[in-house]
């Protein structure tokens, strides 16, 4: 006890302690003691680098359990772990990973279904000058293959719409419902509603319709038809009363007394001057023009047909180009599909697979983004676990007197011993101009001093609660002993 | 993965509650019955139970890739495989089979806590608990805090086998009062090397041996505790049933320390602080 009390004192007295800042590239010779003053070391620390060590990131599975305010984690494992089936604890699930991709890409895609309500589609090659690029296109709206040329896929008896798309232009409609009976209306005419018998007047229509409180009226904000109205006009008892029909907010405004028309609004269509379509199921190339099929003519996987595209001010001077179909799909459903760019973890990914009975969902995961609905209130995701530093080390050198250079480092539980000092790692900081590491520095002559005294601090208890009562109880046996 | 509990060796923890249960059930038993092959296959259950406890520890030491002492979850493996190893010895040393069905009952009561609170992965271990002071730091802690878990448990018994209101102990009460003691300095002495050992490793980490923090100042408040009450039990005064009830108050401190220690306002700042 003396010796351990000794040495606290000795390292106390004697002993001198302080702190060093250094930035990377510089160097000291000095620390700053307790009392703000710097002290010499007798030597030159110089930090010559300063480093973060991160484990390695873990990438990994969570079950999230949404909460009243926030989800949480109910169970986890190494993706590692994932490749056989996991039970969802509480639950009739099960989840795996299917596939790990290090640099996932994931792409939209078609594949065949059975269902006969789907759509088909067609996948088809476009050789546009070098490099030919794939596309699926599905029935419906024409989709864009290469600038300037659009592809619709059509179903059988397609033919009549895809000739009328090209057709000449149709002028916007307004239609007027009354009673059930809906018919079209034109501006300037005068209609009799059916059933009442009520006779009104189309006299304006407003494509953007807003009421300027300016003027005191109706008026259009644009030509656009972002808000169509429709004035219609009712004389009774020789007074024209006006209403306006609003397209997007049927009834807005609407008076009892006054006529209970609903309006829809179709916009003028403008028709694509010329399209080419492909019959996903009878395999045929149609091309349509003017109101008119021009061409239909059988194409064959592995077929390739010439194209034209037009010269236009969007295209610039006309082109051939190239198409070959690849592949057709009666019925087809939109799915994604991923690969690995490379085996480098850049951009981490997942397949999983959610079982319950015999049913099995597939969905492709990443970091940080959707999760996958297991049931009701749990969802399975994928994410780092974020770096956590693993050591943090000071690169030094330590100079002494005669110029000679030893390099060393620096780390929490890893403190450099030079001279009488002891360097500890006790903090860094990052700012604009670098790294700095923070140093405790401590003199400590009673260390040895200590250790000795808590050594014969451990070994006085051993003696006195375990050695010392077992003597006595042996030599009270053998006083027995004796006396008997 | 287990399929009861998403917690990191959740079948081992499960496997370790059933042995321990069943070594608490046969145990009670045995007492009940005072029968002493009963007694005996107690005392083989709560070894094989310790057995399997080690392994589930060593389990996780291979899994986690460090020592499995981090988190409050990995300690509720090391308590109950501590306290069951330290009594098997007391058992041994002083005959007192009355002891097992508490020690099975405490350490079943930590493999509980484990799975209400349970780690669902391995925490990576931060530099500063990187050394090799860090596994017989706390390995001498948590021998010290089994030894006065069954210091206490006797006490308890002690009080609860006394007679009356008299403070001075019968001859059927002493052999619990003597090797709670003797469970008491044990404890003290592991105490007191643990409390060394953390202080030469902050030394060798920080440079200080000491800094004050909540969880270093509630050990030595606990370690000062146990010193007041091994010279009290040999004041005439708090001899006898006093001295039991202060080695009772003592083991709160111990738990305090062990469990307490986010209530304070200043664990945040803690590095003994369990997250």
């Amino acid at each position: 006890m003396v010796a351990l009390l000794s040495g606290a004192l000795i390292g106390n007295m004697f002993g001198t302690r302080g702190n060093l800042e250094l930035r990377v590239g510089t160097d000291s010779c000095s620390f700053i003691d307790e009392d703000k003053l710097a002290q010499p070391l007798g030597f030159t620390l110089k930090l010559d680098k300063f480093d973060i060590e991160k484990y390695p990131t873990e990438y990994r599975m969570y079950v999230f359990a949404e909460g009243d305010k926030r989800y949480s984690v109910i169970q986890t494992a190494s993706i590692k772990d994932c490749r056989e089936w996991i039970p969802v604890s509480g639950t009739e699930t099960r989840y795996r990973v299917a596939e790990y991709y290090p640099d996932i890409q994931i792409e939209d895609t078609l594949k065949a279904c059975n269902d006969p309500s789907a759509p088909s589609a067609v996948r088809v090659k476009v050789l546009d000058g070098k490099a030919p690029s794939e596309k699926w296109v599905m029935a419906g709206p024409p989709t864009g293959v290469v600038k300037g040329l659009q592809i619709q896929c059509i179903e059988p008896g397609g033919h009549d719409a895809l000739a009328a798309a090209t057709g000449s232009p149709t002028p916007e409609k307004h239609l007027i419902t009354i009673d059930h009976n809906t018919f079209e209306v034109r501006l300037g005419q005068t209609y009799t509603a059916p059933g009442s018998g009520r006779k009104f007047t189309v006299v304006e229509f407003l494509p953007d319709f807003y009421y300027d409180f300016q003027k005191k009226g109706a008026a259009t904000r644009s030509a656009a038809p972002n808000n169509p109205a429709l004035g219609i006009e009712e004389t009774t008892a020789g007074k024209a009363e006006r209403e306006w029909l609003f397209a997007n907010m049927p009834g807005h405004g609407h008076k009892p007394e006054q006529l209970d028309a609903v309006y829809k609004y179709i916009p003028p269509v403008s028709p694509i001057e010329q399209l080419w379509a492909i019959d996903g199921k009878t395999q045929e190339l149609i091309f349509a023009s003017g109101g008119k099929i021009v061409l239909s003519q059988s194409l064959k996987a592995g077929q390739q047909q010439q194209v034209s595209i037009p010269a236009s001010e969007e295209n610039g001077n006309g082109r051939i180009v190239t198409i070959e179909l690849q592949e057709t799909l009666d019925h087809a459903v939109m799915s994604k599909v991923a690969r690995t760019l490379s085996q480098e973890p850049k951009n981490p990914g997942v397949l999983v697979e959610v079982k319950r009975g015999d049913s099995v969902r597939q969905a492709y995961l990443v970091p940080d983004a959707d999760s996958a609905p297991i049931e009701d209130g749990l969802s399975l995701a994928f994410k780092a676990r974020s770096e956590q530093p693993k050591a943090y080390k000071s690169y030094v050198s330590v100079v002494n007197d005669e110029g000679a250079a030893t390099q060393s480092t620096i780390a929490v539980n890893a403190p450099l011993k030079y001279n009488g000092y002891t360097f500890y790692q006790s903090g860094y900081r990052s700012d604009k101009k670098g790294d700095c590491s923070s140093f405790r520095v401590v003199n400590d002559p009673g260390l040895g001093a200590v250790y000795a005294g808590l050594i014969m601090v451990a070994i006085g208890v051993i003696y006195t609660y375990y050695v010392r009562p077992r003597q006595t109880a042996g030599g009270n046996s053998r006083l027995k002993e004796g006396l008997s | 993965m287990s399929a009861i509990t998403p917690a990191i060796g959740g079948d081992w923890l499960i496997a370790g509650m059933g042995a321990y249960a069943i070594s608490a059930f046969t145990a009670t038993g045995a007492e009940i019955t005072r029968r002493p092959r009963l007694k005996n296959a107690g005392i083989t259950l709560l070894t094989g139970a310790m057995i399997l406890n080690g392994a589930a520890i060593a389990w996780m030491w291979i899994s986690a890739g460090r020592a499995p002492f981090k988190t409050l979850y990995e300690t509720m493996f090391l308590y109950p495989f501590c306290i069951a190893l330290i009594s098997l010895i007391l058992v041994r040393l002083h005959r007192l089979s009355l002891l097992v069905p508490f020690a099975a009952a405490g350490a079943l009561t930590c493999l509980l806590y484990a799975l209400w609170h349970p780690d669902l992965e391995f925490v990576l271990l931060p530099p500063a608990l990187q050394s090799a002071w860090f596994v017989p730091h706390v390995v001498t802690y948590f021998v010290a805090y089994a030894a006065l878990f069954i210091s206490a448990v006797l006490s308890v018994l002690a009080l609860w086998k006394g007679e009356g209101k008299t403070p001075r102990l019968t001859s059927t009460v002493l052999p619990f009062s003597r090797a709670s003691e003797n469970a008491a300095v044990f404890g003290f002495a592991a105490l007191t090397l643990g409390l060394a050992m953390g202080a030469l490793w902050a030394k060798s980490a920080w440079g200080e041996y000491w800094s004050w923090d909540a969880k270093e100042n509630w050990a030595f408040i606990t370690w000062l505790s146990y010193l007041a009450y091994h010279h009290l039990r040999l004041l005439g005064a708090w001899r006898g049933r006093r001295a039991l009830w202060v080695n009772v108050a003592c083991f709160g401190a111990v738990m305090f320390t062990y469990l307490g220690m986010h209530l304070l306002p200043t664990a945040s700042s803690s590095l003994h602080v369990y997250q």
